[in-house]
C-alpha cells in the first residue's frame, strides 16, 4: 500500500507579499464589485486581459515566454485569491493552468514562441478537447481522428462539453492517429487546433444554471498543419496523464463555493448563533487541511514530479467539500436562493448549488478518482 | 534515515517486538504492562519534553510526534501520550516530573477543583490509567498542579478500548507541586493535538489493515478488493485518513511556531473526530464478521479512535469553538484567517 505524502505548513511567510500585491490589484479591479461562485466558470476576457498585463498569468514560465519565472507556491497564491474573491476568472484558466504548461513540456520552440506570450498577456484563451460524445469517463475509447495528408492533418468527428469554446482560441485536441485495438492508449495524439478553422462548427449548449459556457464541437474535414500536433505522434495518452496532476490538485477544486461561506460569516457575524458558528467551524476544520494538502502538491510540481495519488486524493476530498456548503447552508440554515436577487447571499447561494453537480463530474468524476486512489492502494 | 525517523523505527521494532498476544491480553483485562513500559523508558523515548535538552521546542515536539506515532500504530496500551503531555507541562512550569507514569485532567470547562490553604479538593473525571499514574497534572484556581493519585478515592472505568479512564475525588489533599498561573484553553488545545495526532495514526493503521485484508479475502472468485464497492469505500477511507494526518502536522507546526495554537488544534481534533467515525465504519463494513471477532487485530485500532472522539474536545466543541474565533476576530475576513492563520 502507497502512503501519500503531504508537507504541509500552515504559513509560508515569504509568500505574504505576491499575496499583498495580488489582493490590492483584486481591491481596485472592477470585476470583483459582483463575486461569482464557482467563479472560474465565469468568463470575462477584460478581466483576464487586466490580470495578463499585471503578470499574473504564466507566472512560473520562463520570462522568454512572457511568463514571470514566479515560484509555483507563489502562482498557488495568486490563483487562490481569485477563487476566494470570486473573481471571473473562467476566460484564462485552462490555457494557465494546463495548456500552457503542456506546450512548455512537449511544445516546439515555434509553438512556444507562438502562443505562451499570448496566453501570458491575456489575450490568447484555450479549451480542453478530450470528451466526445460517447466517450467520457472512458477517455481512451474517444474516436475523433485526425488522418495524416501530405502537408497536415485533417480531422473529423465530435468533442463535447467543451468549455468556452465559442469565446477561445484554441483547443488542445485529444484525437485517434492510429488504430491498435489491443492497446487503446496507443495511437493518440494531441493536436493543437485554433477555434476558427474552416469545417469546425460550434454548437452551443447551456447547462441547468441557465448559462453557455459548454458546446459541441463538429470536426468536417477540418486541415490544420503538420506543425499543429503537440508532442510525440502517438503519445497522446501519456501526454494527457502528465496533464491531470495539474488539472486536479489545485485549489479550484475546494474553493468554488467558498464566496458563500464567507457570505454566510458575514450574516452570521451580524446574527450570532451557536449554530451558524458550528456551521462555519465544521467547514473550516475541512477546508484548512485540504489547502495543506493542495499546497503541497503545488511545491511538488514545481520541481517536476507528477503526484497523482495525491492529486486524486485533494479532488475527491474537495469536492465532497465544495459541494457541501451549499449543500448545508441550503438545507439547514438559510432562507430561499435565487439566482436573480441582488441579495448577495441568496444569489450566491443559488449559483452554489445550481454549479454543484458539476463540481465531482468535470475533471474526473468521482468514481474515476476513488478508482485512481484504490489503483494507488493497491487494490487494482 | 533522519534522527526523528531513527526514533520512529525504534519504537516500531521495539513494539513490534514486545507488543505480544500475552500482553495485549492482559491489558485488555485492566493489568499494567509494567515490564514493556520499563522497556520503552530505558530507551529514553519516554519524556520528549526532557529528551529536548538544548531547550528546542520544535525538536521535542518532531520527537514527541514520532514515538506517539509509531505508538498509536501499534495500539499501544500505556499512557505514553499522556505521560509525554504531563512532563511537557511540568517541564514549562520547572517542575521535576515523578518518575513513573504519568495522567492528565480532562480540562473540560465544567472540571473544577477547588484549592484552599495549599490543599486541594474536588473530582477529576476518566482520568487515563489514573490507578497506575504516578502523578496527574491538573488544574485548580488558575495555576497548575500536580496531584497525587494515592491521595484520591478511585473509582475505575475504561473507555471503549479498556483503557483504564479513572474517576479521581480529592478532598483537601496536598499536591505534590502546585506549579504558576496557566491557561485551560491552551492546554486543552496542547493535549487535542496529541490525541488528533493518534488518532490519524490509528485510523491509518486500520487503513493499512483494511486494505491488505481486501487483497487476501477472496470471494465470488477474486479477492474482495477487486470489486469496485469496496475499492471506493476504501478510498473514500484514505481521503479521510490523509486529511487527519495532515491536520495533525498542522497542528504540531502551529505549536512548535508557537502561533495559530488553537485555530490549528481544535481543526486537528475536529478532523480526526469526524474522520475516525468514517474510517471505523468502512474498516468493519470491508472485513465482514472476521472484524467482529475479539481474535482479529483491528478492533484494537477501532475501538481506540471511537474512543479518542470525546476526548479532550467532540467535535461540537471544537467546530463551534473554531467558528467563533474566526467569526470573532475583528476586521478579518474568513478568507484571511484560512490564508493565514489567527
Ligand atoms: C462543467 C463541465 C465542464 C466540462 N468541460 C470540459 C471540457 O472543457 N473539455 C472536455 O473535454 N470535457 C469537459 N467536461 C466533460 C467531463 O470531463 C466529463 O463529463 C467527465 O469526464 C465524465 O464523462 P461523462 O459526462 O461522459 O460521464 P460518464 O463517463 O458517462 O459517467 C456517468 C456516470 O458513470 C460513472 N462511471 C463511468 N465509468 C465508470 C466506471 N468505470 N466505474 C464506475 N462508474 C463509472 C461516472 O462516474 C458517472 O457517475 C466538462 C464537464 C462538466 C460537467
Amino acid at each position: 500500500m502507497k502512503t501519500p505524502n503531504f508537507d504541509s505548513r500552515m504559513n509560508q511567510p515569504e509568500l505574504a507579499r505576491i499575496r499583498a500585491e495580488i489582493r490590492e490589484f483584486l481591491a481596485n479591479d472592477p470585476s470583483i464589485a459582483k463575486p461569482r461562485a464557482d467563479s472560474w466558470s465565469h468568463f470575462d476576457a477584460a478581466f483576464s486581459g487586466r490580470l495578463g498585463r499585471a503578470g499574473y498569468i504564466g507566472m512560473t514560465w520562463p520570462k522568454r515566454y512572457g511568463g514571470g519565472e514566479r515560484s509555483s507556491l507563489e502562482r498557488y497564491v495568486v490563483i487562490e485569491e481569485l477563487l476566494a474573491a470570486g473573481a471571473p476568472a473562467a476566460a484564462h484558466w485552462i490555457a494557465d493552468r494546463q495548456t500552457g504548461p503542456q506546450l512548455l513540456r512537449f511544445g516546439t520552440e515555434a509553438q512556444r514562441q507562438q502562443v505562451l506570450p499570448a496566453i501570458a498577456r491575456g489575450e490568447c484563451f484555450c479549451s480542453i478537447g478530450m470528451s466526445e460524445p460517447d466517450s467520457g469517463s472512458d477517455l481512451a475509447s474517444v474516436r475523433t481522428r485526425a488522418t495524416r495528408t501530405g502537408d497536415g492533418w485533417v480531422i473529423n468527428g465530435r468533442k463535447i462539453w467543451t468549455s468556452y469554446a465559442h469565446q477561445s482560441h484554441y483547443v488542445l485536441m485529444l484525437c485517434r492517429t492510429s488504430d491498435n485495438p489491443a492497446a487503446r492508449q496507443q495511437g493518440l495524439s494531441q493536436i493543437l487546433v485554433p477555434l476558427d478553422v474552416a469545417g469546425l462548427t460550434i454548437r452551443p449548449i447551456i447547462n441547468m444554471a441557465g448559462a453557455h459556457d459548454f458546446n459541441e464541437l463538429l470536426f468536417e474535414d477540418v486541415q490544420v498543419p503538420a506543425d499543429a500536433l503537440l508532442g510525440s505522434e502517438g503519445k497522446g495518452w501519456d501526454q494527457v496523464i502528465s496533464e491531470l496532476a495539474f488539472e486536479r490538485s489545485g485549489p479550484e477544486r475546494f474553493l468554488s463555493s467558498f464566496v458563500l461561506l464567507e457570505a454566510f460569516a458575514d450574516l452570521a457575524r451580524q446574527q450570532p448563533s451557536a449554530e451558524s458558528a458550528t456551521l462555519i467551524g465544521s467547514m473550516i476544520s475541512r477546508l484548512v487541511p485540504l489547502r495543506g494538502m493542495s499546497m503541497s502538491i503545488a511545491a511538488r510540481l514545481g520541481q517536476g514530479e507528477s503526484p497523482n495519488f495525491e492529486a486524486a486524493l485533494v479532488k475527491e476530498m474537495g469536492s465532497l467539500f465544495e459541494q457541501d456548503i451549499g449543500d448545508r447552508l441550503l438545507g439547514e440554515i438559510v432562507p430561499a436562493a435565487d439566482p436573480t436577487s441582488d441579495d448577495k447571499f441568496r444569489r450566491l447561494l443559488a449559483e452554489a448549488v445550481l454549479h454543484a453537480p458539476s463540481f465531482s463530474i468535470r475533471g474526473g468524476t468521482r468514481e474515476i478518482l476513488r478508482g485512481i486512489i484504490a489503483r494507488d492502494l493497491g487494490l487494482r | 534515515m533522519s534522527d526523528i525517523a531513527m526514533i520512529e523505527d525504534t519504537v516500531r521494532r521495539t513494539l513490534a517486538d514486545a507488543l505480544t498476544a500475552n500482553v495485549i491480553e492482559a491489558a485488555e483485562h485492566g493489568a499494567w504492562a509494567g515490564a514493556l513500559w520499563e522497556r520503552l523508558e530505558a530507551q529514553g523515548f519516554l519524556q520528549p519534553a526532557a529528551l529536548a535538552e538544548s531547550g528546542d521546542l520544535a525538536e521535542g515536539l518532531e520527537i514527541e510526534a514520532a514515538v506517539l506515532r509509531a505508538a498509536a500504530a501499534s495500539a499501544l496500551p500505556l499512557p505514553i501520550a499522556e505521560t509525554a503531555l504531563a512532563g511537557w507541562f511540568l517541564a514549562r512550569h520547572h517542575l521535576e516530573p515523578p518518575t513513573g507514569p504519568l495522567s492528565l485532567a480532562s480540562f473540560a470547562a465544567n472540571e473544577a477543583l477547588s484549592i484552599a490553604d495549599g490543599r486541594v479538593s474536588g473530582r477529576l473525571e476518566r482520568v487515563p490509567w489514573g490507578r497506575n499514574a504516578a502523578g496527574v497534572v491538573a488544574m485548580a484556581g488558575g495555576a497548575m498542579l500536580l496531584l497525587d493519585p494515592r491521595a484520591a478515592a478511585i473509582t475505575p472505568g475504561v473507555n471503549l478500548a479498556a483503557e483504564p479512564r479513572d474517576t479521581l475525588e480529592f478532598s483537601n489533599a496536598q499536591p505534590i507541586a502546585i506549579g504558576g498561573a496557566a491557561d485551560r484553553e491552551q492546554m486543552l488545545c496542547r493535549c487535542a493535538a496529541v490525541r488528533a495526532l493518534q488518532m490519524a495514526e490509528a485510523a491509518a493503521r486500520a487503513l493499512e489493515i483494511s486494505v491488505e485484508y481486501a487483497g487476501q479475502r477472496k470471494q465470488f472468485g477474486k479477492p474482495i478488493g477487486g470489486f469496485q464497492a469496496i475499492q471506493h469505500q476504501l478510498a473514500a477511507a484514505a481521503g479521510e485518513v490523509a486529511s487527519a494526518r495532515v491536520a495533525a502536522q498542522q497542528a504540531y507546526f502551529a505549536l512548535a511556531a508557537g502561533q495559530n495554537v488553537v485555530f490549528a488544534c481544535a481543526i486537528a481534533k475536529a478532523r480526526a473526530n469526524d474522520a475516525a467515525g468514517t474510517v471505523a465504519r468502512i474498516a468493519h463494513q470491508v472485513h465482514g464478521a472476521i472484524g467482529f471477532t475479539q481474535e482479529y487485530q483491528l478492533h484494537r485500532f477501532t475501538r481506540r479512535i471511537q474512543s479518542w472522539r470525546g476526548e479532550f474536545g467532540a467535535s461540537a466543541l471544537w467546530n463551534r469553538r473554531l467558528g467563533e474565533l474566526v467569526l470573532g476576530a475583528p476586521g478579518r475576513t474568513l478568507w484571511s484567517i484560512v490564508a493565514s492563520g489567527i
